[in-house]
């Protein structure tokens, strides 16, 4: 029991002595620790502004598949007497979300609307309606639309059968392909920060030459000659990430803001909980950048 | 486990291959247990033990069959001419290198097969003293002591008695805190004397311990190795400081070319002087 309370002690004596080595030694290589934060900082807001942008993406392919719906088009022969049969009989296709019958001058009507101020375009059709009864039928599984699109297909009195999954589909492979360009980078660029963080630690390495050897002399352990040096890199790639993630809370708070205002009708994400999420992977993705420069340096440069 | 006591702390496993050869003959090996218990009862009194030790650097022979034994609370003087390898064979006993061939046993712990994280534990048994000193100019004298300490983790009431005790036995009552850089060459020493015995080794190295100091203070430098050696450390100095050598007449163990050409029970810098002993002049 002493003893496992004596080592407790001696850990946290050597965590407190590096956190405190650690910060003099950030302090003290000013510019230096300066370049190394402001690399993670921008390598880590590429990062997330990339993850932003993607978010955002599926978000609108999310909304707009929700939106994807079955149109299935009524022949012409159709006699709206039977128009609950043929309700009944898509909503007992399975994964048919809901049915919603639309006669042909509702059609019209719409189009009217959406034509708005150019609706005389439509007076040389209003006499002789050239659209059709259809139903509109939503799904509850997007994944399936094209199984049910088929069984609606075979329902008598339906003619044709037509939804639109394509603009989805190329929106998905557009943030899947945005995802991947953003990973690559982010390989990059956090390979530049890991030089870069390995390279402040040498610094101090080269700095503390003096006070290594004795160490390594009078019998300190590897953990209490390598503790300082990892921990100025854990703080040096928290530092880093936290900037990145300051600027793009701040960042995106505005764009959502002004966007709200300028383009009310396109779809966002709010900040939370995207931001929040975002902050803590850059968190971990510093102290983890930091933390395995730092141990590369000391493995490198200080031999026990 | 009361058998493997002598076999150190990390217990037989370590303690083996020197042994044997220590007298001549090549032990079987039967357990570790069985070895840790010769090595308890036959080699209790040696402290330092190496048997065909070489070091090469690439092509260059720094250390060529070395074979040496030094027994617990011996004075040794290490002499020859530079480069013979003098410090590269005080390097092994600490692992600062490491042996290319043959065996190194440092108070029952096999030098040479010691893993890396059992090092630190090598170097606390073993005091160093450099002829450049190595203390660091941040700190005060007090610091640079305390700073030992605190690196084997002593805790922080042992260390306020511990530093003044050191300090005072090397003379330096008074100076704690002055910086190395306001201190003479020979204060310098003596701090870094005081840093080398505040773990209480078994074990003090010196490398050219007097090579920067003039000769009162080299003189007062050797009297308290010799006074540390009496309160029961083995030393072992490497140097080329003949007079203080030719005075004391201890041991001493000649290497030229990385061999060891001369181990004089009680001898002076170079053979004439034995010779001239031995002949009664």
């Amino acid at each position: 029991m002493t003893t496992s309370k004596g080592a407790t002690v001696e850990v946290l004596r050597l965590i407190g002595r590096s956190v405190v080595e650690g910060f003099k030694s950030i302090w003290a290589h000013g510019l230096m620790s300066l370049a190394s934060v402001g690399t993670v900082a921008v390598s880590l807001l590429v990062l997330a502004v990339f993850l932003v942008v993607a978010a955002n993406l599926s978000y609108v392919a999310d909304i707009l598949e929700e939106q994807v719906e079955i149109v299935a088009y009524c022949s012409p022969e159709f006699d709206r007497e039977w128009r609950e049969t043929l309700i009944e009989k898509a909503e007992a296709i399975p994964g048919v979300g809901s049915v919603a019958f639309v006669g042909r001058e509702e059609a019209l009507d719409r189009l009217r609307e959406q034509f708005g101020s150019q609706a005389d375009l439509l007076s040389a059709v209003e006499d002789d309606n050239p659209l059709r009864d259809h139903l509109e039928i939503t799904v509850e599984d997007p994944e399936r639309i094209e199984s049910v699109a088929r069984s609606v297909g075979e329902i008598q009195s339906i003619d044709d059968v037509a939804y639109q999954r394509e603009v989805v589909e190329r929106l998905y492979s557009v943030t899947e392909a945005l995802r991947t360009a953003g990973v690559g980078l982010v390989f990059l660029l956090a390979a530049a920060t890991f030089l870069l963080i390995s390279n402040t630690i040498r610094l101090t390495i080269f700095a503390r030459r003096d006070e290594i050897e004795v160490m390594r002399l009078v019998g300190a352990s590897s953990a209490f000659i390598w503790g300082p040096l990892v921990v100025e890199g854990l703080l040096l790639g928290m530092i880093g990430a936290g900037i990145a993630g300051i600027a793009i809370y701040w960042g995106y708070q505005d764009l959502v803001g002004s966007l709200h205002i300028s383009l009310p009708f396109l779809p966002i994400l709010g900040p939370q909980p995207l931001i929040g999420n975002l902050i803590q992977l850059l968190l971990i993705i510093g102290a983890m950048l930091g933390i395995m420069s730092s141990w590369f340096s000391a493995q490198r440069y200080v031999k026990i | 486990m009361k058998l493997l006591h002598g076999s150190g702390m990390c217990g037989a496993k370590y303690t083996v291959v020197g042994w044997a050869t220590v007298y001549g003959r090549e032990t079987p090996c039967i357990t570790n247990i069985w070895l840790g218990y010769i090595a308890y009862r036959m080699g209790a009194r040696l402290l330092i033990v190496l048997s065909h030790v070489s070091k090469h650097y690439g092509n260059i022979c720094a250390l060529d069959d070395v074979t040496l034994n030094i027994t617990k609370g011996e004075f040794v003087f290490l002499v020859g001419p530079s480069g013979a390898g003098k410090s590269t064979l005080l390097q092994l006993l600490f692992r600062e290198e490491k042996a290319s061939e043959g065996s190194v046993v440092v108070d029952n712990l096999n030098v040479t097969r010691l893993p890396r994280r059992h090092v630190p534990l090598l170097r606390r048994k073993v005091g160093v003293v450099f002829q450049d000193f190595k203390l660091l100019n941040s700190k005060t004298v007090f610091e640079n002591v305390a700073f030992v300490l605190q690196v084997t983790g002593a805790p922080k009431s042992f260390i306020r008695r511990r530093v003044p005790q050191v300090l005072n036995l090397v003379g330096l009552a008074g100076k704690e805190r002055a910086y190395p850089e306001q201190l003479s060459g020979g204060e310098q020493q003596r701090a870094s004397l005081a840093r080398a015995i505040a773990n209480s080794p078994r074990l003090i190295l010196a490398d050219e311990p007097t090579g920067n100091l003039d000769r009162d203070s080299s003189w007062s430098i050797m009297r308290l190795l010799a006074e540390f050696n009496k309160r029961g450390a083995t030393v072992l100095v490497a140097t080329h400081d003949w007079p203080i050598v030719d005075a004391m007449q201890r041991r001493v163990v000649e290497i030229n070319e990385g061999k060891i050409t001369r181990d004089d029970e009680q001898g002076g810098y170079s053979r004439s002087v034995a010779t001239n002993r031995a002949l009664g002049r």
